[in-house]
């Protein structure tokens, strides 16, 4: 069941029709009133990442992200049991939780010194006997997600009746087994916001063409050869790939000279709608996508390592980051540009420009194992998850 | 090892030359000229309060000379998010140096860089920690670390040097 319903039609054209087979409409990445459906019909209704097992090593940590637009608070109760709950105080609203992590023995609230424990229940009040005689601790506990987890990640959803986890990762499973351990753990992260729509983020992740036009250092370096895009199925979507080494000592340039831990395939994945996972060469980087307004997200950035790392590879999968995907990154220094102009490019409209191309490998793309495979170079994986944005957008009346 | 710490106007001068130096090529937009004043060695890192006080191995920025190197090279020639180029502006301040037994230089100082480009002017304040060095008896930066105030890059992309 949906709450606050916002319009579900552009004029005269359901919102969901305004993606269709290769191609999409402009509009869904600038129309507020499309956002806010977005929010009720795919963020309220999805598992989102919310985090990694590792961050919360002990009863009583805790540390606040945002599923969606909503401020959450991820912590540990004392019999060791995660859970997920919005951040906001059942008496006035307040935002419960201010500090992005910490250990606390109880969440208390600033305002007017509500105390809550870790399982979210409502421990005590000052002043009590003023609320009335009705007034009773346990009917104000915190508004609780669901949560799961998968290798080491921490999902969560707001959805009462959410299909399993299992169910909703489907094929994505195999790749996240190939790439992640349950004993792996965050050794650091970035956060840095950007002035474009959520979608852009998820696209762009899943461009396989770009980076030999995009990036110049890179497409200069000779490293991106042959792979596949490939639509995994529920809305998450692959690319893998083979790299070759660097020509001269652009690898070096780069920090991306290949050591004997790095993979044979490289990979980039999103899980729809919020979780990218990349690993390139020792990269294992997670990102956990928030959406601020229809022309604003947040990113925070996990670099995540294997317990037996030496001290050296540990460095260089940091490193790895820092020198190409981070904000500061040879790559994500101008996806982040691509973000921003693709939001300011989309405001402009007009009669028989409103649709924009997605159909790059439509015609050649192939069927394989249940899957929809397409050259590295191809929109299928973009596509995929495009099916099930228009899916979750088809919202009943 | 003991070091022995000698605050001397001589180093708190060349201290304040080397900002001032760093400073200008870089809002020029000289970056192979600032590279040029690194050692060989260089280790050039810049991260956020939050990372620094959790000493986090993660920065934003951990660059030897090699990626330095790049990072200018990105600058001036590969990177679309620097064209059209950010005018940067380094404000420096609160300058403190002191030498060490090894003829080495420990420096620290505030800054305020603002980036403009386009419609977009961000503003970044924190501070630097840095040690010069004597080699071959030019004076050169043999480490910067820069330690950002805020967490959130809430500009997105960090496309210049500090």
């Amino acid at each position: 069941m949906l709450t606050n319903v916002p319009k579900k039609s552009f004029g005269d054209v359901p919102i969901a029709e305004l993606v269709q087979p290769g191609r999409v409409h402009r509009r869904i990445y600038t129309d507020a009133a499309i956002y806010d459906l977005e929010q009720e019909a795919i963020w309220r209704r999805s598992w989102l990442l919310v985090g990694h097992i590792s961050e919360l090593k002990k009863p009583g940590d805790f540390l606040t992200r945002a599923m969606g637009r909503q401020p959450i608070i991820l912590c540990r109760d004392k019999d060791d049991i995660l859970h997920v709950f919005l951040n906001s105080c059942r008496h006035r609203g307040a935002k419960l939780c201010r500090e992005k992590l910490g250990n606390a023995p109880r969440l208390n609230c600033i305002y007017h010194a509500w105390s809550f424990d870790f399982t979210g229940k409502l421990r005590s009040v000052p002043e009590p006997e003023g609320y009335g005689p009705e007034f009773r601790l346990e009917d104000f506990s915190l508004f609780e997600a669901r949560v799961d987890t998968y290798q080491g990640l921490v999902f969560a959803t707001l959805d009462p009746n959410p299909m399993p986890l299992p169910e909703f990762l489907g094929n994505s499973k195999e790749y996240l087994d190939m790439a992640l351990s349950s004993d792996m753990e965050v050794f650091g992260s970035q956060e840095y916001q950007f002035d474009g729509n959520w979608k852009f983020h998820m696209e762009n992740t899943l461009d396989g063409l770009h980076g030999s036009y995009l990036h110049l250092l890179f497409a200069r370096s000779g490293m991106l050869t042959a792979g596949h895009s490939i639509d995994l199925g529920n809305g998450h979507g692959l690319l893998e790939w083979k790299t070759s080494k660097a020509k001269g000592d652009l690898g070096k340039t780069m920090g991306l000279d290949a050591t004997e831990a790095s993979p044979e395939k490289n990979r980039v994945m999103i899980l729809f709608p919020n979780m990218a996972l990349i690993t390139i060469n020792d990269l294992i980087n997670l990102r956990i996508l928030s959406p601020i307004s229809v022309g604003r997200s947040s990113i925070t950035a996990l670099a995540l390592g294997k317990p037996g790392d030496d001290p050296e590879l540990r460095q260089r999968r940091g490193l790895q980051l820092s020198a190409t995907q981070g904000p500061a990154g040879s790559a994500g220094a101008d996806d982040i540009e691509i973000y921003e102009v693709n939001q300011e490019g989309c405001e402009a409209t007009a009669p028989g420009i409103e649709w924009l191309e997605l159909s790059r490998g439509l015609d050649r793309q192939i069927e394989k194992g249940g899957l929809i495979v397409g050259d590295l170079n191809d929109e299928t994986a973009i596509r995929g998850c495009y099916v099930q944005w228009r899916e979750m957008m088809r919202v009943p009346s | 090892l003991t070091y022995v710490h000698v605050k001397t106007p001589e180093c708190v001068l060349n201290a304040t030359s080397m900002y001032m130096r760093t400073a200008r090529l870089l809002d020029e937009g000289d970056f192979a000229g600032f590279v040029s004043l690194c050692t060989d060695d260089i280790s050039y890192i810049v991260t956020t309060r939050g990372a620094d006080r959790a000493e986090s191995p993660l920065s934003l920025i951990n660059d030897n000379h090699d990626r330095l190197r790049g990072r200018a090279q990105s600058i001036s020639r590969y990177w679309h998010s620097e064209k059209p180029p950010t005018q940067t502006r380094h404000f420096i301040s609160n300058i403190d140096a002191c030498e060490q037994a090894d003829g080495a230089i420990s420096a620290s100082a505030y800054l305020m860089l603002t980036a403009s480009r386009n419609a977009k002017q961000s503003i970044f304040t924190g501070y630097y920690k840095d040690r010069l060095v004597i080699r071959e008896g030019t004076l050169l930066l043999r480490e910067r670390r820069v330690v950002l105030d805020m967490d959130v890059m809430v500009d997105g992309k960090v496309t210049f040097i500090f």
